[in-house]
């Protein structure tokens, strides 16, 4: 009888739990779950479920990426709705709360930056606040020129950021102001064309996208930014305020939002077309996203969905499929 | 498209895969309570992984209603004062019609 170790010369391993990282074709079998496993490359997207989230939030922001990722503040998803300020880091497996929280309990903000080097700023109402992470203790940076809530999350880095624009309570403006960070302070950058609040962020401080977004409707507009100007370009499949993303300029991911309700959609941007991807199990808004991650690895994380966090992995990635007889 | 119901908690990593992902749809509401089309094989065995509870389509839109009526009576009750951080953050819940 042919047997796998006459094959290839060695005997399928038997082990307690799946290896990590994954090598193509790997074969072994784990002997706590009773399965034989393969390390395949995924021909399409798709989303699986991560770690839950020890303070179940809405309307909180992030930074990181998907295995090392960080949310901070927002509301309980329940009643009273009470503004949070827990941070929480996740390892790509589980989150922890950590002993550092956000310095102030505030829902609508917006985060970008790194696990260990991440950035809060804004809220409601008009929150002018910024707030430097890094990695252990949260300390209070320079304030935005005009508080708002709801500005664009994920573009940029925690000294050289983008906030882009937003919501502004009293006259009640969705703005086009945009305000870049320089690790000191913010300082006015050219306006979006379009006023909007709740836009997906991606890419950098110089390279940027927003996309989508919502004023009295909800908006597919997406504007690409070379650190002088904002260009309209291909709008979004969907229209959504709130959305998370994930990746950059050319390679960015947007998934859920908030159209009516929550969604489940997700959509890749190739800096030129949008193309659809698999969708979330579970419809999320207002959630963490993954400004540190790629289009091709990004995190959902609470949002208004009932469900906890999940991983989106991109085609050609390896990831452990269970073998079976069908 | 027929689809089936069933109840089951979840624990974060692994209980939806990848690889079950990419195999089937599943759709996620209020509840624990999860959507898996009907007649597919790699569904019914998923639900068996995350020890599923089956639901008759009747008995899943009755978690569902009794969830969101919940959530919105506890939506009414708020003061204005939160009710009027709309139309951002927290929206009054609205019914789900399962398909």
């Amino acid at each position: 009888m042919t047997t796998y170790k006459g094959i290839n010369g060695f005997a399928v391993q038997s082990l307690a739990s799946d290896p990590s990282p994954l090598d193509e074709g790997q074969v072994w079998y784990n002997n706590t779950s009773y399965a034989f496993k393969l390390a395949a490359v995924t021909t399409a997207g798709a989303w699986a479920s991560g770690g839950n989230v020890n303070t179940a939030r809405t309307t909180l922001t992030g930074a990181g990426s998907q295995t090392a990722n960080l949310i901070f503040a927002g509301q309980l998803t329940n009643p009273p709705y009470g503004d949070q300020s827990a941070t929480e880091s996740y390892n790509g497996s589980s989150w922890t709360t950590l002993p550092a929280s956000y310095p102030t309990a505030v829902g609508n903000l917006s985060g970008l930056g790194t696990q260990t080097a991440a950035l809060g700023f804004g809220g409601y109402p008009n929150v002018t606040a910024t707030n430097e992470y890094d990695g252990s203790t949260w300390t209070s940076g320079g304030a935005l020129g005009t508080g708002r809530e709801l500005c664009s999350a994920n573009i940029g880095t925690q000294t050289a950021g983008l906030a882009a624009g937003g919501y502004i309570r009293g006259s009640e403006v969705s703005t086009t102001a945009v305000e870049q960070y320089n690790g000191t302070s913010w300082t006015t950058a050219p306006s979006l064309n379009t006023g909007l609040y709740g836009r997906c962020g991606s890419g950098t401080q110089t390279a940027g996208l927003a996309a989508g977004g919502q004023s009295t409707t909800t908006s597919t507009a997406t504007e690409s930014y070379n650190g002088t100007s904002w260009t309209t370009v291909t709008a979004r499949p969907y229209a959504a305020g709130s959305a998370m993303g994930s990746g950059t300029q050319t390679a960015a991911l947007n998934y859920g939002g908030n159209p009516a309700g929550a969604v489940t959609t997700t959509v890749s941007y190739n800096g030129t077309s949008w193309a659809s991807q698999p969708s979330m199990s579970v419809a999320k808004s207002m959630g963490g996203g993954c400004g540190a991650g790629t289009s091709g690895a990004a995190l959902a994380s609470n949002g208004s969905g009932p469900g906890a966090t999940e991983e989106f992995t991109g085609a050609g990635a390896p990831v452990t499929k269970t073998i079976t007889t069908s | 498209m027929a689809y089936k119901y069933c109840v089951a908690e979840n624990w974060g990593t692994g209980f939806i895969t990848h690889d079950d992902s990419s195999k089937f749809q599943i759709s996620g509401f209020p509840g624990n309570l999860w959507r898996i089309p009907a007649n597919n094989q790699d569904a019914n065995l998923w639900v068996y992984k995350v020890a599923g509870v089956w639901k008759t389509k009747e008995e899943a839109q009755a978690i569902v209603d009794a969830i969101i009526a919940q959530a919105q009576a506890d939506w009414d009750a708020l003061p204005d004062s939160e009710k009027n951080r709309q139309p951002f953050g927290i929206k009054r819940p609205t019914a789900i019609i399962l398909e």
